[in-house]
């Protein structure tokens, strides 16, 4: 059986510029996986690939059905919510309505549904809901924009460098609620990290990408012992 | 003072036409980064077919209903077919295109309805009312009450409802609107939809005013780019502000500065505009693009 996430032969363009050549790597349903790698590896390129972001080819397949060929706003509602790099706030709304856009896609009732299950997670939202979502801090942001995607009622999330900017107690907050989000919602969650420590705790699978390629993969907690692996791809 | 509240009130009138189109101007705007230059052209349109309509036998509120529906689904359709294909172009392609969208609907309407001025039947009636010793036009008031009425219920829409929300998210953060669903290119066109129908309504109220022909919006729309500049290109409440100060500040002038008179009131206009802008060169309502990232 195919995975709930499973990416083939993926290459990824920007005009004449191959970034992504060709890589391969699956995500089992509830699970937690990590694309790990520096600057530049392809990363984000990676993520964008599954949102529908860049110009791509190979196979995409989410859930058994394939995801290429497919617009950004469609492949939003098969259920994939994309929390870009740089968290994608919508600076001058206010925060309800960056929620608010979150359950765009769904029914009234669904909506109002999500918007409960999301304040149990962050009650603080709730107070400041009239404040322009510009005006938060950069960790509050960061909350807010996993707030946004799991107003969408997700199956699979997608972050990109969610600890990006962010004092270590934050990033060590944002990956303890996303861990949470996996636990008790059964969230399958891809995140792309150059912190990849934090990440690999988080993790149960990683990949480690470099200059556009998979160099290596396997359980995150085989690659965060295995000290070779550790200095020459992860550098920590 | 009687004469002051005059001249208030009918600027007031002129200024709410202003608004609108500036209005319409400011949607394109927003969510393309371009002036429409068709847009009086695509409400000088709208006018001719309420006008032929009400000429076919429908009462006029009828063929302004009719003419609405007319307009939204005409500019939907315009933006799907040629809009759509440069969408992502740059802004200078589109604005060709518009420009060319501006010569086409003034050919087009010259072709079918001639060149001659037609009288156009003024839905208010033409009798003034009594407030106190001042006399008031019920056709500005009507003006007034329409056009305000028109922009409510589009503030409203923006910012009221669910699709007026992905409306304004869709113009100001496209990509982060697509990662939530929303169509994007659709929000768009409905766009289209609906400064057509703003300004064919500010057609409606104009025609009776300036009378019917291929060019009546142009001496409108320069006012109305004007009102829009004033008011911070891209806000709404600033496009209506705009609007608004502008017809009574150019009726103050036409009727208490007497060199002024109708000829100078374009550039004395104007002249005020560049003073505003050099002032705050966003506008009066202009966003300060103050974020924290
Ligand atoms: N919009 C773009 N246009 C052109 N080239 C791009 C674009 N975005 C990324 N690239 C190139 O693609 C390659 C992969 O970039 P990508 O952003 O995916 O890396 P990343 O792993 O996310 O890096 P980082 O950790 O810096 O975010 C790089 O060589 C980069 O220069
Ligand atoms: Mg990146």
């Amino acid at each position: 059986m195919a995975a709930f996430l499973d990416v083939r032969d993926l290459r990824c363009t920007y005009g004449e510029l191959e970034a992504v050549h060709g890589i391969a790597f699956s995500v089992e349903r509830g699970s937690i996986v990590a694309l790990l790698g520096a600057n530049g590896a392809g990363k984000s390129t990676s993520l964008r690939a599954i949102a529908g972001g860049v110009r791509r080819s190979g196979s995409i397949d989410f859930d058994g059905k394939p995801l290429t060929g497919m617009a950004t706003e469609e492949i939003a509602r098969r259920g994939i919510a994309f929390v870009p790099e740089g968290r994608g706030t919508l600076y001058s709304l206010s925060v309800r309505e960056n929620l608010a856009l979150g359950a765009y896609a769904l029914d009234s009732r669904r909506a109002r549904i999500r918007y409960e299950r999301v304040c149990a997670y962050f009650p603080w939202l709730e107070e400041r809901k009239e404040q322009a979502a510009g005006t938060l801090s950069g960790g509050e942001q960061q909350m807010l924009a996993i707030a946004r995607a799991l107003m969408m009622d997700p199956q699979l999330m997608l972050l990109d460098e969610p600890s990006l900017g962010l004092a270590p107690r934050i990033v060590h907050d944002v990956f303890e609620l996303l861990q949470r989000i996996n636990r008790e919602d059964g969230m399958t969650i891809l995140l792309a990290e150059q912190n990849a420590g934090a990440a690999l705790r988080a993790s149960a699978h990683a990949y480690v990408l470099e200059t556009g390629r998979i160099a290596l993969g396997g359980p995150s907690a085989a690659l965060a012992a295995d000290d070779a692996v550790r200095r020459s791809y992860l550098g920590y | 003072m009687q004469e002051l509240a005059q001249q208030v009130v009918s600027g007031l009138a002129t200024g709410s036409i202003f608004a609108s189109m500036a209005l319409a101007l400011v949607l394109i705007y927003r969510s393309m980064n371009v002036i429409n230059f068709a847009q009086g052209e695509m409400a000088m349109l709208s006018t001719f077919v309420a006008w032929e309509l009400n000429q076919r036998g429908l009462p006029i509120w009828a063929a302004f209903a009719l003419t609405i529906v007319i307009a939204f689904v005409g500019a939907v359709a315009l933006e799907r077919i040629v809009i759509r294909p440069v969408e992502g172009a740059a802004p200078l392609t589109i604005v060709i295109v518009t420009l060319g969208l501006f010569t086409a609907f003034n050919g087009i309407a010259g072709w079918i309805w001639g060149y001659v001025l037609k009288t156009f039947p003024s839905p208010f009636p033409t009798t003034p009312v009594r407030v106190g010793d001042v006399a008031f036009s019920l056709q500005d008031i009507g003006i007034i009450v329409v056009s305000l009425g028109t922009l409510l219920a589009i503030y409203l829409l923006f910012q009221k409802t669910k699709l007026g929300l992905a409306l304004r998210a869709s113009a100001l953060y496209p990509e982060q609107s697509r990662l939530a669903g929303i169509r994007v290119s659709w929000m768009l066109a409905l766009g289209w939809g609906l400064a057509s129908v703003v300004g064919a309504i500010s057609g409606f109220m104009v025609a009776p005013v300036v009378f019917l022909e291929p060019n009546m919006m142009q001496g409108i729309i320069v006012y109305a780019f004007a009102a829009a500049v004033l008011g911070g290109i891209e806000s709404p409440v600033g496009a209506v502000v705009g609007g608004l100060s502008l017809g009574v500040v150019l009726a103050l002038l036409g009727a208490y500065v007497d060199f002024i008179g109708t000829d100078l009131r374009l550039p004395v206009a104007f002249a005020i505009i560049v003073i505003v802008l050099m002032v705050r060169p966003a506008g009066l309502f202009g966003r300060q693009k103050a974020v924290r990232v």
